[in-house]
């Protein structure tokens, strides 16, 4: 499912952007030639080269090609990155034997080098996880720890509240390439399914109609969500978290449904998107997506109908509301 | 040396707690070098104390007695047999924690080292081609970033970004000496556990910060980590735990990043963990005085 997706994904914008910039050919002999560009400069190149290899992996089995990576990474940083810089970085990793590359077009496409299955490394990991007796967060800092039903509640009305849009402009680094996604996205049909995608498509309903209005924004999924688990139900809370909320429930085909579901309401207010079609398309995950949403959807939407001032940049005193809540809205529910 | 030599072995009831509390309100980087620094203060401080007791004890066996060319009993020593006796196994067992703590940790880092060799590697970063999302910092000459496929699909390019930056803070801030410090001190005291989960959540805070700070983002920063903790969230039925009134560490991280607030140490509890770790340290140098003391008096004795 996900390549299918983000396939269509990437074609489209690659077709948007051959018309004005075609790929250059042979790219990998240009790059060696060209000089560094200056985000590289500023980065040292482990850390690009970490980036780089970060969204090989990220495409699960999609071939990417220069420009596919550069749009990942200028999303990502913000900065201006040359394509020169990718190819050379690309072309490093394929000559340590970290990357594949087969020809696509004038230049080549590149696919992380996977020995026979992750076998290895799965076991190797199972076997850390297992003796370590309990002791391995002692030792490696984790990124996340494990939430228990509570956290994980709390959670997703805090990440709703960051969805939610600032009072003022949205952050310069984020406000650009979101559009650019957001654009992407809406080129070929029904494709909002990658990650990048949807997130493009909730930092665009994020400037459009909840700038303006938030305090109307903040209330009227709030009246949604009592009428009952309609399609925006899952929109206030999901918004934050959508490949999240559906990946466990069935797996990372689903997540793309339900990011796609969870976002469209506000999209469709903003320029009509194709939500109907969408939620008809995925009625699986898009079911799982409200499952394990609508919980927190209820809950979060009445905290700001019941707060001072709904929409308005949520601080720690609204977290604890949301959660109380939470605990509420779950009785009920 | 019959009070102060006990009192390093029971502040730590006091000054962890206030530890702990003070960890909460402070930055996350000071707060994680308080926290490990107390840790290790107290575990010093207590360890010490307990090798005068047993020290003092072994004054009265004859063959030690006679290495120290000491005269039997020796003068000035008020320390009861069972006292020292005790403290000598409570010493023999703070040893045998702190070796078996010392080599867990080397054959875990070994062990996820060589997991980290099965994976692919670019820049900084290995891949480990795993569904379960997972991320470390894997310390080490040069320390790594350790990262599965399932982590990094879970998140878009921008988190992404935060998931490295933020073990890149770990490995840059050598995070995990504080773990190791902080790991051994409670070898020595069990009352210092208490300070663990503070100190790993000082430690990821810190980490947060930095990656918020690189990104330039504190929404993208909290997004990253709470759609990598959803996603890494066992998928199996937890048998039904009763919902803990505390909020667990992820959450609290996510706050923190969306809402900053000033950090503001309360004076009472910033007083009190100073009054304990110094009374403990005054309280060991005290009771080693003392002992130094009665061995010169027990020497003087046999000399004259």
């Amino acid at each position: 499912m996900p390549e299918a997706h983000g396939g269509r994904a990437a074609r489209g914008a690659r077709g948007a952007r051959a018309a004005h910039a075609p790929q250059p050919a042979h790219e990998a002999r240009e790059a060696h030639e060209a000089p560094e560009a200056a985000a590289s400069a500023r980065r040292p190149s482990g850390e690009l080269e970490a980036s780089v290899l970060a969204a090989l992996w990220a495409a699960d089995g999609r071939p990417l090609t220069p420009a596919d990576v550069q749009r990942d990474l200028v999303a990502a940083l913000g900065a201006d990155l040359a394509r020169t810089t990718v190819t050379t970085i690309l072309a490093r990793l394929h000559d340590k034997g970290a990357v594949s590359r087969t020809r696509a077009g004038r230049g080549y496409a590149y696919l992380p080098a996977q020995d026979p299955p992750g076998l290895a490394a799965r076991r190797m990991r199972t076997e850390l996880d297992k003796s370590a007796e309990g002791q391995r967060g002692t030792v490696l800092a984790r990124f996340v720890s494990e939430l228990d039903p509570a956290d994980e509640r709390l959670l997703r009305e805090l990440l709703a509240q960051a969805s939610q849009p600032d009072p003022g402009p949205p952050p310069a680094s984020g406000a650009n390439p979101a559009g650019r996604h957001a654009a992407d996205s809406a080129g070929p049909p029904g494709a909002g399914g990658t990650g990048a995608g949807g997130r493009g498509a909730s930092a665009a309903a994020g400037t459009g109609p909840h700038g303006a209005s938030a305090g109307a924004g903040g209330v009227s999924p709030a009246a949604e969500v009592a009428g009952g688990p309609g399609v925006s139900s899952a929109a206030g809370a999901s918004a934050g978290l959508p490949g999240a909320a559906a990946e466990v429930a069935a797996g990372p085909g689903a997540g793309s449904p339900g990011a796609g579901l969870g976002e469209t309401p506000p999209a469709a207010g903003a320029g009509g998107a194709p939500a109907p079609t969408e939620s008809g398309a995925w009625p699986g995950g898009g079911a799982s997506a409200l499952g394990s949403t609508g919980y927190a959807a209820g809950p979060a939407a009445e905290a700001d109908a019941a707060g001072s001032a709904p929409g308005s940049d949520g601080g720690a005193g609204a977290g604890i509301d949301a959660r109380r809540g939470g605990d509420l809205g779950g009785e009920a529910g | 040396m019959i009070y102060a030599v006990w009192v390093p072995l029971l502040l730590p009831l006091l000054a962890a707690p206030a530890a702990r509390r003070l960890g909460d309100a402070l930055a996350p980087r000071v707060a994680a070098w308080l926290l490990a620094g107390s840790a290790v203060a107290l575990a010093a401080c207590s360890t010490a104390a307990l090798a005068l007791l047993a020290a003092t004890g072994a004054l009265r066996l004859p063959p030690v007695a006679a290495l120290g060319h000491l005269v039997l009993p020796v003068v000035g020593d008020r320390v009861t047999v069972p006292a020292a006796c005790g403290a000598a196994v409570l010493l023999a067992c703070v040893a045998g924690a702190v070796l078996r703590t010392y080599r867990r940790r080397v054959v875990l880092t070994a062990r996820a080292r060589r997991a980290a060799a099965a994976g692919a590697t670019g820049g900084d970063l290995t891949v480990l081609d795993d569904d379960g999302p997972d991320a470390y910092a894997l310390p080490g000459r040069p320390g790594r970033i350790v990262v599965t496929t399932g982590m990094l699909r879970a998140l878009d390019p921008a988190e992404r970004e935060v998931l490295l930056a933020h073990e890149r803070a770990h490995l840059a801030g050598r995070h995990h000496h504080f773990l190791t410090a902080l790991a051994l001190a409670c070898a020595c005291h069990p009352a210092l556990l208490l300070l663990r989960a503070p100190l790993a959540y000082a430690l990821e805070r810190w980490a947060d910060e930095s990656a918020a700070a690189a990104v330039g983002d504190r929404r993208v920063a909290a997004r990253a980590i709470g759609r990598a903790a959803l996603a890494a969230r066992p998928t199996a039925a937890r048998p039904h735990v009763a919902l803990s009134a505390t909020t667990g560490p992820v959450p609290r991280r996510v706050a923190a990043l969306l809402t900053p607030s000033a950090s503001r140490a309360p004076k009472t509890l910033a007083l009190t963990l100073a009054a304990c770790l110094g009374l403990s340290a005054a309280c060991a140098l005290e009771a080693a005085h003392d002992f130094h003391g009665s061995i010169e008096i027990a020497q003087g004795a046999d000399h004259r």
